[in-house]
């Protein structure tokens, strides 16, 4: 405790990201974009903060732990409906943007590779942003919605080997024939790093990970321990973290416990990539950006409206209707965080200047508060673009019929908690044909259950929402914690749900009431009626 | 980049040994330190400092954010001295013990005030693995850590503070208790008014809260206080349901990492006392497992404890805590603690956690209640043909006007005095004490009783009175989870599946409310 100057620093950063997420929340601004200016207040306005080496350190773990939930997400079953229009939507809009925004940039002035840096970051679109958006309107399971997460990882897979690219062109290499072995050596350490992940994926990782399931601790730190290992490796073969940590996410992904992983690694990502997000901000050269406004404003406008209509053009052509293609176009609207990862490497190897990166930043700021506002707004954004006539000039059909989604549970019974109780349950409304769906910890609890299943803390909103929750009839908990079971009935009292609730001590019956819980189990109450039945056999009791 | 990804091999090493032994993480995370120290890698440390600042400001505003005081038991009279009297006894022996052994004061006095207190953690985890939480004695038990962590907290600021003088002391625990102050009102209204009005997401919950801690440490740091009791206060301020609740999941996460990076880096850090202090660590784990569970023993029969919970939770409290490590490493910071003293108290620690799930358990307290000499039960009395109740609980009341309307002799067995007083006024039959002793079975007539109901907290003592029994009466024993009924079946006896019985009620209730017409309707 000698030294609190570290403490300090993270407490700012800590402190003022929080004000300002906060006071985003009312103006509906994303976090990403409060925690950027919070940085730049404490940073360059201000002075307050200057980033020491530990918090480089906790960035560079954010970022680790980002692209490692990214890996995790990676999951062949979630873009198999939509794969072909994700990668035909994906490549085509970062080939098309690429090669307008090269052009773009060159005719602002900025010479090849500066321009080539500036194309390839303007193309990627942010995934934490979309996915955080899309979630917060619940519409992370509409066709629009799966087709840009779709197309989201398509692009994350094109933007590894942009990494990839720039790991190789970052050994310093000047002349053509070593920039293409440093190339081949990084590709080489991909592809080494990529056997390495998938043979451990398939014959290395089940058996252990299953066992380690059973505790969500050490599910976690065993996976937190893998992410770094492999961070470690990636960094052995000469390749970024970036790329360690997405392979390390990708190797986990076919598990069945991935999901429940993620939701789990998801806070702790939260704080350590504020701590990035924010230390972006402090980072940021504002002058040079300022000294380029003209050039920042044009970059805006291509990426807020150039990028949406080569995705409207190209979505239509692969059969979708305008709105669903409008919706999913507004999405990629932005740009990314890998953006500002790969400029960073790009002026980090000495190929372009530290002022490219602040252009960077500010484009991203500026493209991702407005596209978040469009994202939010895109009913009626939709609706005032149709009626200027603009989507007609793309030739597209006019009416559409939006298939109706049905991934989503509605009008089910929510079972938490599979001890003796829950099973019961289970069983005896699956007998009566009601449509369960079962929630539990503990995977081997989960097993043999025949019903719907999701492996997770039933107290996770994450969890609750994907079990859904906002459509269930009604909500039981079996579990025996009280402490959970008062969660769950405080966030049923918020959905208006219906919640039945295990209680084991009739002490905690009083809060439970206040939480407006419509029916109490009390199995050691239940049970005397029960009892009575074997009494009147051995005819203690009269019948 | 590279001292974390150590630090985590290591972590990831310890919670493999936690579930293949069943012993604590603490103590393992400490020995994965250790052994990476002995190792001599100099990989940690890089970032081991600034990891371990991170994790003990983390460590510490979880353990203040454990204090619920909706947790805390009604009978707060008891746990409150459960907690003072053991911590003072065992403070004192420590210091006398480490000045014996010719420690200088200050070392001596911070030793003590580390090793007074148990863990939390530990005795929550064992607990658990019992399946005892919800037990009156479980929640004893919690009620008396969380306080103890209280009180330690404030003694740390006394300490702290004491080199400077008396006074500035006694300044240094007022001050505090204006922190204190700020978080009682932010835990009892801020709070609530910002969770009810704002419907912040979870993301700037999480920030807002972490947030908290900062401020909270920065105005201890202000103030002259050391930043663990901010981090501990601002902790405080969000102990209060829906918070705490809401706030678990996220900071379950953070937790985990931040376990883990403290105490292997701990380990790392602390590196292992020199061998000629071993008569110290001895004396001092002699202290914490045999004295400190002796004092609790007495005490709580002294506060109207039955024998079993009496040695039960003395046994389950007899460890050095997590918060004690904390208190140690502020002690090791102000120049306080030497490193080796520092070496010597992780050691005590993790020895002490590590032999608590092997001491507190059933075998253990079911062989010191055998050996130790406590009243026997009055002679066997002249019942027959009665129907005998082992363990009143919460559905006793219903047995019993039942059994009674149909014109049954019963007699009630239980262990907790407050129920067996009650039953003595209302003029039913009773006796004082645990169901599953073959004197308490034989006082209460069990082998010339019509019919025995078990509803004890334990399949175990379930199984005992089967075996007490063997098959001469009928016994029903009412369980909660298959596998208990299996194994009841098997021993001969009834078993009564109280979680079956719950479900069909649950569908009964179902069938007659308006619920089901709702959402047939999809309203």
């Amino acid at each position: 405790m000698t030294d609190d100057f570290f403490l300090r620093s993270l407490g700012l950063i800590i402190m003022a990201g929080a004000v300002f997420s906060v006071a985003a929340g009312w103006i509906r601004m994303p976090t990403i974009v409060a925690y950027m200016i919070a940085g730049l207040v404490i940073g360059p306005l201000t002075g307050l903060v200057e980033i020491s080496h530990a918090l480089e350190l906790i960035s560079e773990i954010g970022i680790a732990l980002l692209l490692f939930i990214v890996g995790l997400e990676l999951s062949l079953d979630k873009v198999r409906d939509v794969g072909k229009v994700a990668v035909v939507a994906g490549i085509g809009q970062v080939v098309f943007t690429a090669v307008i925004g090269c052009a773009l940039c060159l005719v602002l002035g900025f010479s090849l590779i500066e321009s080539a840096f500036l194309a390839t970051a303007l193309t990627f679109s942010s995934t934490v942003v979309v996915v955080k958006l899309l979630d917060e309107k619940h519409e992370m399971d509409t066709l629009y919605g799966r087709i840009a997460v779709g197309i989201f990882l398509v692009q994350d897979l094109v933007a590894i080997v942009m990494l990839t690219f720039l790991a190789g062109l970052g050994t310093g290499a000047v002349d053509p024939q070593t920039a293409a072995l440093g190339m081949a050596k990084a590709f080489a350490g991909v592809a080494a790093l990529l056997v390495l992940v998938l043979v451990a994926a398939r014959w290395v990782l089940p058996a252990p990970f299953a066992w380690a399931a059973r505790t969500p601790e050490t599910n976690v730190i065993w996976s937190l321990t893998w992410c770094f290992l492999i961070v470690l490796a990636a960094e052995l073969f000469g390749l970024s973290l970036e790329i360690g940590a997405f392979l390390a996410g990708l190797s986990l992904a076919q598990l069945p416990y991935t999901n429940d992983l993620r939701r789990r690694v998801h806070p702790l990502m939260n704080f350590f990539i504020a701590v990035f997000f924010v230390s972006l901000g402090v980072n940021m050269e504002l002058s040079a950006a300022f000294d380029n406004a003209g050039t920042v404003a044009l970059l805006s406008l291509f990426v807020i409206i150039g990028n949406p209509f080569i995705f409207i053009w190209i979505i239509l052509r692969m059969g979708y209707g305008e709105r669903t293609s409008f919706f999913t176009a507004v999405t990629v609207a932005q740009i990314s965080e890998f953006s500002f990862i790969l400029v960073a490497m790009g002026v980090r190897a000495g190929l372009i200047a530290p002022s490219i990166l602040s252009i960077t930043a500010l484009v991203g700021l500026v493209t991702i508060t407005v596209s978040a506002y469009m994202i939010l707004y895109n009913d009626p954004l939709y609706r005032l673009v149709k009626s200027t006539g603009l989507l007609s000039l793309f030739g597209s059909p006019a009416v559409e019929a939006e298939p109706r989604d049905s991934h989503r549970p509605h009008g089910h019974f929510i079972v938490v908690g599979l001890n003796s109780l829950g099973r019961e349950l289970v069983r005896l409304l699956g007998s009566r044909g009601e449509r369960v769906l079962a929630v539990d910890t503990d995977p081997h609890k989960l097993t043999g259950v025949d019903c719907e299943i999701l492996l997770g803390d039933a107290g996770d909103p994450a969890v609750l929402a994907e079990a859904g929750l906002p459509g269930a009839r009604m909500l039981v908990s079996a579990l025996t914690i009280e402490e959970t079971n008062d969660l769950l009935a405080y966030r049923c009292r918020e959905a208006g749900i219906p919640c039945a609730v295990n209680v084991m001590d009739l002490s905690a019956t009083e809060n439970l009431l206040a939480m407006d819980v419509c029916f109490m189990l009390v199995p050691k109450v239940d049970g005397v009626s029960a009892q009575d039945v074997e009494l009147r056999k051995l005819g203690v009791l009269s019948p | 980049m590279i001292g974390v990804g150590v630090i985590m091999l290591a972590a990831a090493l310890a919670c493999a040994l936690s579930r293949l032994t069943r012993v604590p993480i603490i103590p393992l995370y400490l020995l994965a330190g250790w052994l990476l120290w002995l190792t001599g890698l100099e990989a940690p440390g890089d970032s081991a400092t600034e990891g371990l600042q991170l994790g003990l400001a983390v460590l510490v505003f979880l353990a203040g954010a454990e204090l619920n005081p909706q947790r805390i038991v009604t009978d707060r009279r008891r746990a409150a001295l459960l907690s003072l009297v053991p911590m003072l006894v065992t403070g004192g022996c420590v210091l006398l013990w480490l000045r014996l052994q010719g420690t200088a004061l200050q070392p001596a006095l911070y030793l003590a005030v580390a090793l007074a207190g148990s863990s939390t953690v530990v005795a929550i985890r064992q607990l658990r693995q019992l399946r005892q939480t919800r037990e009156p004695f479980g929640r004893l038990v919690i009620s008396v850590q969380l306080l103890q962590d209280f009180f330690l907290v404030g003694v740390l600021v006394f300490v702290a503070a004491l080199p400077q003088g008396w006074l500035e002391a006694l300044t240094a625990l007022g001050t505090s208790s204006l922190l204190l102050a700020a978080a009682l009102v932010l835990q009892t209204k801020a709070v609530p008014w910002l969770l009810a009005k704002t419907h912040l997401g979870d993301e700037t919950l999480l920030m807002l809260m972490l947030a908290l801690l900062f401020a909270f440490g920065t105005a201890a740091t202000a103030l002259g206080l050391p930043l663990v009791v901010g981090a501990f206060v601002a902790g405080l301020s969000i102990s209060r349901f829906p918070a705490n609740g809401l706030l678990r999941v996220q900071l379950a996460a953070l937790g985990d990492f931040f376990f883990a990076i403290f105490f292997v880096t701990l380990g790392y850090l602390a590196g292992l006392p020199a061998a000629d202090t071993l008569t110290k660590a001895l004396g001092l784990a002699f202290i914490i497992l045999v004295l400190r569970p002796l004092v609790l023993t007495v005490l709580a029969r002294g506060l109207g404890l039955s024998v079993r919970p009496a040695v039960e939770s003395s046994l389950l409290l007899g460890q050095a805590g997590e918060l004690g490590l904390v208190i140690g490493l502020v002690g090791l910071g102000n120049g306080s603690l030497s490193a080796p003293d520092f070496s010597l108290l992780a050691v005590v620690t993790a020895i002490t956690m590590m032999l608590t799930p092997f001491v507190a358990t059933d075998a253990t307290t079911s062989w010191l209640l055998h050996h130790l000499p406590h009243r026997r039960p009055p002679a066997p009395g002249s019942l027959h043909g009665h129907v005998l109740m082992l363990g009143y609980g919460a559905a006793g009341r219903w047995v019993l006007r039942s059994l009674q309307e149909h014109g049954c002799e019963v007699f009630v067995v239980d262990d907790d005095p407050g129920v067996i007083a009650h039953l003595e006024a209302n003029g039913v039959p009773c006796l004082r004490g645990d169901g599953s002793d073959p004197y308490v079975l034989a006082a209460a007539g069990a082998d010339a009783a019509r019919v025995v109901l078990c509803s004890m907290r334990r399949s175990a003592d379930a199984a005992k009175v089967l075996r007490v029994l063997g098959g001469q009466v009928p016994v029903i024993v009412r369980v909660f989870e298959t596998w208990e009924a299996e194994h009841v079946r098997r021993l001969g006896g009834v078993a009564v599946l109280n979680s079956s019985a719950a479900a069909r009620r649950f569908l009964e209730w179902f069938d007659a409310s308006n619920y089901r017409c709702a959402s047939r309707t999809g309203v």
